[in-house]
């Protein structure tokens, strides 16, 4: 494992994308320990419904049991270990076991054993075989999180200010958000790390990384984009959770929410804070990255002429250091017209989709740090983030967390990395 | 024989010259993106075209569609195509950094079944796709895929009108900035 310590984290050994002794230890310890999302409620509306998912590499099941309870259960026949359900999505009140015909309510109980009697000693009981379920699951804005770890801080304490930012992004509506369809997803080489804490906050990459897009109109007419002079936030909310807000230098008098449909500004003005409102329609690009690998961003793209808001959440999951899962929900208010659900789906699959032109640079910048230094004198060296470091704490700010002098920066990534190396380099001892 | 003979009934059979065309056209518009002559492909399109690949899902139930009701995995229409080409031409290659240098991309079509389509002037086209792609040093990517082409007749000249793109494979290891 390469010497994280004594070093402020302006510098990041390379080698954290490559030594197997890491991706190891992050699985005990980061893959164990942090709340991990599985994925929102509304995709499993009704009793019976489920989606197989993962967390970190942990194959699950996140079901609504018969009572209308969320549950996650590892997807694995505890007799076994056959894999219970393969389908990515469907509805059952069972989980029938291919191998031996164990058979498992939708809330892990296990009923049915076949030949039982004849077969298992007297002593046996069905009680001590139900599904595993991690000891703590909660919901949080719809998002389901997971976490394995007995002695895990409750969600919301681990959130603590993170939660302002999520209500501001999940909470605005009478009705709530929905996904709209599945999540699409596709493998990229690299590691997880790299997605995490580019979406962290990486205000740096805008200009150069998507100069295509900008030039293209995607976030407005360039002259007026690069006019409005927008400043960096760098937001850090404890526990390896962090916000940036690209914000304008004003805000409109009344509050406006561009890409929205006319009834769901309403909305936000009935049920946000003053200062959510504030930071709603003062910010062109709210931000940031869950620890551990959970990237979010509220933000609106401009397609066919018209601007499209939406809320979307991207998970790199590893299937090993060098290879992520990469899913992405795209979130719209319920409440919101289907014409215009429809449109802004368009809009944000042919921007940030999967082949989308701005999300095809990312992922190209994603893949090459990986593939670039694989060698024993790259692995050697150090990634930099001096960005901003100069800057001074700011105090002015009307939202919560604790926030650097506005300005671009690559303080959420030393936050990402300081809250990283706590978990894998002093988790071990108490897992 | 008959067109009627490559085309089993769905919207009808098309005439043998028809098909001909309707053969020809496809050739055509893959040659054409496999040589990245994106102006060329892009005048093929009608001013109201729409370009779909259907989010595939694995679901419990095999009577179901293996595809999304209501998600894209990628969508386009003609303007974002038009801004995909601008962004590859001379003057924006330098920022374009996912497709620059590009991918090696080949085209193969087969199985095509060309019928009457819905609306008059129409022809409804299923189309089996294998392509290959490749970028930089990587193997090449090889996958299947079938189209749904709806072409339309303007001014004499056949035109693509929609391209809906079924993939046979649920987690995409390459870009998937590839016209299918």
């Amino acid at each position: 494992m390469p010497d994280m310590a004594d070093r402020t984290l302006t510098r990041v050994p390379r080698d954290v994308l490559w030594d197997e002794d890491v991706y190891a230890r992050e699985l005990r310890t980061v893959f164990r320990k942090s709340w991990l999302f599985v994925g929102h409620d509304s995709e499993i509306p009704s009793p019976g419904d489920y989606v197989t998912r993962r967390m970190g590499q942990e194959s699950v099941i996140v079901a609504r049991d018969e009572a209308g309870r969320i549950r996650i259960f590892q997807n694995s026949c505890p007799h076994r270990g056959n894999q219970l359900c393969r389908a990515g999505t469907g509805n059952s009140a069972h989980y029938r076991c291919g191998y031996h015909g164990w058979t498992f309510t939708n809330s892990g109980v296990l009923r049915g054993v076949p030949r039982q009697k004849e077969l298992m000693p007297p002593e046996f009981s069905r009680d001590d075989y139900a599904l595993t379920e991690p000891p703590h699951v909660a919901v949080y804005q719809g998002l389901i999180f997971g976490n394995w770890d007995p002695g895990a801080l409750p969600l919301e304490e681990d959130f603590g200010d993170l939660r302002f930012y999520l209500d501001a992004i999940l909470g605005g509506t009478d009705d709530g958000y929905e996904v709209y369809g599945s999540p699409s997803r596709r493998i990229l080489r690299s590691n997880w790390k790299i997605g995490a804490e580019n979406f962290a906050g990486d205000s740096y990459h805008l200009a150069t990384t998507h100069e295509s897009a900008i030039q293209q109109g995607l976030f407005g007419p360039s002259e007026e984009f690069l006019k409005f002079n927008t400043i960096s936030h760098h937001i850090n909310v404890g526990n390896g959770h962090v916000a940036r807000l690209e914000q304008f230098p004003f805000r409109p008098d009344p509050p406006m929410f561009l890409g929205y449909p006319e009834q769901t500004g309403a909305e936000f003005m009935r049920n946000l804070s003053p200062e959510q409102i504030d930071m709603k329609s003062g910010t062109f690009i709210i931000h940031g990255n869950i620890f551990p690998n959970l990237s979010y961003m509220d933000t609106v793209v401009q397609v066919d002429g018209a601007p499209y808001s939406y809320v979307w959440f991207g998970l790199w999951q590893p299937r090993g250091p060098h290879e992520i899962e990469y899913s992405n929900w795209h979130l719209f208010p319920k409440s919101a017209p289907k014409e215009w659900k429809e449109r802004a789906h368009f809009a944000v699959v042919n921007t940030v989709g999967h082949g989308g032109s701005i999300s095809a640079d990312d992922t190209e910048i994603v893949e090459s740090m990986v593939a670039a230094n694989r060698g024993e004198v790259a692995r050697g060296q150090d990634f930099v983030y001096e960005l901003g470091s100069h800057y001074p704490q700011d105090k002015g700010s009307r939202y919560p967390g604790e926030r650097v002098y506005p300005g671009v920066s690559e303080a959420n990534q030393r936050y990402f990395y300081e809250h990283w190396r706590k978990i894998v380099y002093e988790g071990e001892e108490a897992a | 024989m008959g067109g009627d003979e490559l085309t089993p009934p769905a919207g009808g059979a098309l005439a043998t010259d028809d098909v001909f065309k309707v053969h020809g056209f496809l050739l055509n518009e893959a040659e054409l993106l496999d040589d990245r002559k994106w102006t060329e492909w892009l005048e093929l399109l009608t001013d109201d075209f729409q370009y779909l690949l259907p989010l595939p899902v694995t679901r419990d139930n095999p009577e179901l569609p293996a595809y999304d009701d209501i998600a894209y995995l990628q969508a386009e229409n003609r303007g974002t195509l038009s801004g995909w080409v601008a962004r590859l031409s001379p003057q924006n290659i330098d920022t374009a950094w996912s497709e620059n240098p590009p991918a090696r991309v080949r085209h193969f079509i087969t199985n095509i079944r060309a019928r009457k389509g819905d609306a008059p002037g129409e022809i409804s086209v299923r189309a089996n796709i294998l392509i290959s792609i490749s970028r930089l040093d990587d193997a090449a990517s090889v996958f299947a895929a079938e189209r749904h082409d709806t072409l339309r007749a303007e001014k004499g000249a056949l035109k693509l009108a929609l391209r809906k793109v079924y993939l046979e494979q649920n987690l995409p290891t390459w870009s998937l900035r590839v016209i299918v």
